[in-house]
């Protein structure tokens, strides 16, 4: 709660603009109805001219054209202040998601965390517009209602303010209180129920199959029969609730009559402020109104804010900060007997690695998918904490160094490039933020992205990502080659470069990168064996080791695991890869 | 429109809505009745000089209209609730049951997220529309129109500026309403780009890492927002605009009755009973025009929602008849033939498949082999009975599959689909969905055939460690290897293979095709192919191009004849020549 107060903090104006008028809005309602009543009991005693009236008059009139004029202002400061506070936890939320990446955070799906993420932000919009407003405005309307009422008698403003607080506060909280268990179960239940159910519509046609879909069904019927029984309850409550809030508010009237009528006959007060008397308790119940809603908002929106704290709160695995480190020297990397597993749970994926790549020379890891090649990779990124072992780079211990500025002697082709949402260009210019237009064309050459580009009717004004133009995984594949070509680093670590490209145009793209870093450390990984004869050497992994090393031709020559890689990635040759020029032949 | 055919599918919904709006009348009569008792008192107590005790039956039957309004309120409310309830609950299992006929062709890919929200949030949109919307939209013109009636009785110069501003208010309210809706629309749009751009950056933030960009994204995000702060502020300003006017409306219509009241009162024209009287009734006269407004979104939200689960719920089923089919003889499972079978998707310009005909005999294996797209997977559909032919027939020992009925047929059939789903449960659980009976034994048994035992062992719960969803992660090869043990699990006399196009690690490999050797030697196989190992081993082979059998026979006299085949394993050969 008072963190999130801390957002409102820088717009003190607005809060107060936004209050104000809020609660001359509900004041002025008070005010048009006691005015009103006020002239016609005036009137009824029929004054002599119209002039006596003229001052109820105008009251009745102002305030009738006021209320709507404050709750527009109030409207408009609310929702500015709101969206000013959204602009800042958004940011909040990404300076500390982003050290977390990709650690922190991939351990559960990124799509359905982060979308999580962006609804409890947009959700704390409430957290102003329905708690924090409602609830001021509320406490000042007591002390107006008192105010008026207190005039007549002492008496009559005590009960009114006794009954507001217990139709705006004592009812609501109970009911939120009441209900709070159910609620909560509710929200578990109907998790719990849709997760059911989207395993359901995924794994239909498995259901189907073994029979199993009616018993399925029958678990989500005795589910639904839970959350019923908890709907229920909570819509007796809020029925329970209502009424109550039906039978103060009137009920608050008929008190005031009751306190009054005897004060009336006594001549205590004049008769025609009992017509004020009676709209005025009625009048005022409207701050109270939105505080039921304010209760549940408050829970909800608590919460909300707990997972995005939660979410953003874990501090980084790694430590990012060390010593600098420059991208113009020549580095050589040596891992030496390293060890790795990404949970405490889960086997160890590295066991005892050891490579060398000395500054300038060109090297693969080759072996079968889940050996931990990638692996690699990102522990030389710095996204993952290396356990035992050592990587040495440049003579100094991987995890001693600044994270962001090692980042910077790397140009990397990732295994799964993320397109964002944006024109091609701007993917490309993710890169590097100065690129000379002889180091585009040249990037573009070699990963054949031109070839893309010249398809595109916007070529590189194309939107790419989810709203734009879908790439195919090959059109994607190059344009994560182009992007990585276009960062001037000291060595290139390239995962699956060729992954989704057909074996001609790997050969190429692959012969093209060699060339271009020639002079520059190159690390390739990958599991299919196109092009490594131009390799200074080749690392054979297996269960979280190298088993061989050496040139293409001596680990053909060998005869061991290389060799029947080799042999087997043609055997295993699937069907479907080489269908499209089989069929051209059949219609030729 | 979409309500009567909501309506005729659920029976419920009707009770639902006749109550609320009965309840909402009631309550309507009584705040006429309490206006009533409430201005007779004050005149009596003001003009008239009444003591309390001379108003005490008065007063005493005002609670009592008090109580009454009360309990109406309670009672619309609590009712709503009960009713609703027993709406969602039909409604789902009306969609679930629903869902089975259409089978997984229905809720396939993509699909299948969006029913899935139908089901649980689009049913419970319902509530709000049933129970709130609809009730609200024949009150806001029963109760004006029964107030109305009142105050014209009392005072019909007050009736009239009442019934002149009335109308003013759907009219405005529908003026803004469709503005309103252009710029939630828009505002909606605009906060969807807002939050799929934060959605973006959040996910490519290992990209935006490596390349040493992800600081700079902090004043991205921080203008973007700034940017939508002031769009939205914009187009906000003319929504308030026109509620400011919609208020103005009706708190003026409430200043000029009481004006004109008023002035007419010192004229001596009206007695200050009906004065006050119409004056307690001006506000509860637009009130429930009013609170038309606040649920117009819960409307919308509604409206789209019940027509998704119409639009479901009277989609035709592509099986029939299927359940009604019961066994009249013993069927003993002999040859499965595809007589000239057809089939066109629903809306498919193109049929999918074209006259195929084949037989796979009894303890044989037949492959299927052909390009994504040549129907394949059309053919397991058909036959698991998902969908039925639209042309031609399947037989089962010359007995028409549409005359076997479908629970039994299925039970026969072990299938390995392509891509196995794992349901989020214990890894034993997901094992006996094929044998509910099948005890530990068994079940390990069966795993240990699929080669599956080993890995799954290595998770420190073993048989009981959760996958799915939200469980742990699997590889694509345990998966198979999991759902190879569910085929051994299952009894059966039939087994269909999908097999995966993707490269699976070596060991699945061996696996899969040691257990496919095992399992035909007492089943029925039949493949869809992606490997060459398991093709040569066929007794049979259909070559599939564009929903047509180009080519069927052995392996060895397929490639003796010229043809697709012949291309396929040629243009096989030449590759890992080309690499040796």
């Amino acid at each position: 709660m008072r963190t999130l107060l801390r957002f409102l903090r820088p717009y003190g104006w607005l809060v107060a603009l936004s209050i104000v008028s809020g609660f001359f809005a509900v004041g002025a309602n008070i005010g048009l109805m006691a005015t009103s009543g006020y002239l016609i009991a005036r009137a009824a005693l029929r004054p002599e001219t119209v002039l006596l009236l003229w001052v109820p008059i105008v009251g009745v009139r102002f305030f009738g054209i006021s209320r709507a004029v404050f709750r527009y202002i109030e409207r408009l400061a609310s929702h500015d202040l709101t969206f000013r506070m959204l602009a800042r936890i958004r940011v909040y939320a990404y300076e500390r998601l982003e050290p977390l990446a990709p650690a922190n955070l991939l351990a559960r799906r990124t799509g359905d965390v982060v979308s999580a993420l962006v609804a409890d932000v947009d959700f704390l919009q409430n957290f102003f517009l329905r708690i924090v407003s409602p609830v001021i405005v509320f406490i000042l309307a007591l002390g107006l209602s008192y105010l008026i009422d207190a005039q007549f008698s002492v008496l009559l403003g005590v009960s009114l303010v006794i009954s507001l607080l217990v139709a705006g506060a004592v009812v609501p909280g109970l009911t939120f209180w009441l209900g709070k268990k159910s609620g909560e179960e509710l929200v578990t239940l109907r998790s719990e129920y849709y997760a059911i159910v989207l395993d359901l519509m995924k794994g239909m046609a498995e259901l189907l199959a073994f029979g199993q879909y009616e018993a399925l069904v029958a678990r989500l019927t005795a589910l639904q029969r839970k959350i019923s029984r908890r709907q229920r309850f909570m819509s007796r409550l809020n029925g329970v609730s209502t009424g109550v809030l039906v039978l103060i508010n009137h009920g608050a009237m008929w008190i005031s009559l009751v306190i009054a009528i005897p004060l009336v006959a006594t001549s205590k007060i004049p008769g025609y402020d009992l017509a004020v008397i009676a709209l005025t308790a009625l009048a005022s119940f409207e701050a109270a109104s939105s505080l039921p809603q304010a209760y549940q908002y408050l829970g909800q929106t608590l919460q909300a804010f707990k997972r995005v704290k939660e979410l953003v709160g874990p501090d980084s695995l790694i430590a990012e900060s060390g010593e600098p480190i420059g991208n113009d020297q020549a580095h050589d990397l040596v891992i030496r007997d390293l060890y790795f597993r990404y949970r405490q749970d889960e086997p160890d994926i590295l066991k005892g690695l050891d490579l060398t790549l000395p500054f300038g020379k060109h090297v693969a890891i080759v072996g079968e998918s889940g050996v931990g090649k990638s692996t690699i990779l990102q522990l030389l990124l710095r996204f993952w904490e290396y356990d035992r072992g050592s990587i040495v780079f440049d003579g100094k211990e991987l995890r001693e160094l600044d994270a962001s500025s090692l980042r910077a002697c790397f140009a990397v082709v990732e295994q799964a490039p993320h397109i964002f949402q944006a024109t091609l260009a701007d993917n490309l210019r993710v890169a590097s933020r100065k690129i000379s237009q002889e180091r585009w064309q040249q990037a573009m050459k070699i990963s054949k992205f031109d070839t893309v580009l010249a398809q595109m009717v916007d070529g590189e004004q194309t939107l790419a990502g989810e709203w734009g133009t879908r790439l195919s995984g090959g059109e994607a594949q190059r344009l994560a080659i182009a992007r990585a070509l276009l960062v001037d680093a000291p060595i290139y670590l390239l995962d699956e470069p060729t992954r989704g490209l057909d074996s001609v145009t790997a050969r190429q793209v692959l012969q093209g990168i060699e060339e271009v870093t020639r002079g520059r450390s190159l690390l390739l990984i990958t599991h299919r064996l196109t092009g490594l004869e131009m390799m200074d050497e080749i690392f054979v992994m297996h269960d979280g080791k190298v088993v061989e090393r050496g040139t293409h031709q001596q680990l053909l020559e060998i005869g061991g695991r290389y060799r029947s890689l080799y042999d087997r990635q043609y055997v295993e040759q699937q069907l479907d890869c080489i269908q499209p020029s089989a069929g051209a032949a059949v219609h030729s | 429109m979409m309500d009567r055919k909501l309506f005729s599918h659920i029976r419920s919904a009707r009770v639902l809505l006749i109550l609320t709006v009965g309840l909402g009348l009631t309550g309507g009569f009584l705040a006429v009745a309490q206006a009533q008792f409430l201005a007779r008192i004050v005149t009596q107590v003001f003009l008239r000089h009444a003591s309390l005790v001379l108003v005490y039956p008065a007063l005493l039957t005002l609670l009592g209209i008090i109580g009454l309004r009360a309990l109406a309120a309670f009672g619309s409310e609590a009712a709503a609730g009960q009713v609703a309830a027993k709406v969602k609950m039909d409604v789902r299992e009306r969609l679930l049951s629903h869902l089975a006929k259409l089978g997984p062709t229905y809720a396939k890919g993509e699909q299948s997220g969006e029913i899935a929200l139908t089901i649980v949030d689009g049913v419970e949109a319902l509530e709000p529309y049933l129970a709130r919307y609809l009730p609200q939209v024949a009150l806001s013109a029963f109760v004006p129109l029964t107030i109305l009636a009142f105050v014209f009785w009392n005072d019909p110069l007050s009736g009239v500026i009442l019934a002149v501003t009335a109308p003013l208010i759907p009219f405005f309210m529908i003026l803004i309403g469709k503005g309103a809706q252009v710029i939630s629309d828009r505002q909606w749009k605009a906060l969807s780009l807002l939050s799929a751009h934060f959605v973006d950056v959040v996910q490519g933030l290992t990209t935006l890492k490596i390349f040493n960009r992800s600081r700079d994204q902090i004043e991205v995000i921080a203008r973007i927002s700034d940017d939508y702060r002031k769009a939205t502020m914009a187009s906000l300003r003319i929504a308030f605009l026109s509620a400011l006017v919609l208020e103005l409306l009706t708190t003026l219509s409430t200043a000029i009755v009481a004006v004109t009241i008023g002035l007419r009162l010192i004229a001596g024209d009206l007695p200050f009973s009906n004065a006050f009287f119409v004056l307690l009734l001006a506000p509860e006269f637009y009130l429930p025009i009013r609170l038309l407004g606040t649920q117009y979104h819960v409307g919308r939200d509604g409206v789209t929602a019940a027509k998704r689960i119409v639009e479901i719920l009277e989609t035709e089923p592509a099986v029939k008849g299927s359940s009604t089919a019961t066994l009249r003889k013993p069927i003993t499972l002999g040859r499965i033939a595809f007589e000239h079978v057809g089939y066109t998707y629903a809306n498919a310009p193109q049929p999918t498949l074209r006259d195929i005909s084949f037989q796979a005999e009894p303890m044989q294996m037949l492959a299927i082999v052909g390009a994504s797209g040549a129907g394949k997977s059309t053919i397991a559909d058909l036959l698991l009975g998902f969908i039925q032919p639209t042309v031609g027939r399947i037989s089962i020992d010359d007995v028409d599959l549409r005359d076997v009925p479908l629970g039994w047929w299925r039970e026969q059939v072990a299938w390995l689909p392509q891509q196995p789903h794992l349901f989020y449960g214990t890894i034993a659980d997901n094992l006996r969905m094929a044998n509910p009976a099948c005890s530990d034994l068994e079940m390990i048994a069966a795993a240990k055939k699929a080669g599956a035992d080993e890995f799954i062992r290595t998770f420190a719960d073993g048989y009981q460690t959760f996958v799915g969803e939200r469980g742990a992660r699997l590889s694509g090869g345990q998966l198979q290897r999991i759902a190879l043990a569910r085929a051994f699990l299952k009894e059966s006399e039939i087994l269909l293979l999908d097999e995966p196009t993707s490269a699976l690690d070596a060991e699945t490999e061996w696996v899969i095709q040691g257990a496919l050797r095992q399992l035909r030697q007492n089943r029925t196989v039949i493949v869809i192919a992606h490997r060459i190992h398991t093709i040569e081993r066929a007794d049979h082979i259909l070559v599939m191009h564009e929903g047509t059998i180009q080519q069927a026979g052995k392996h060895r006299e397929l490639l003796r004849e010229p043809g697709l085949y012949r291309e396929l394993v040629l243009a096989y050969s030449k590759t890992a020549g080309e690499g040796a």
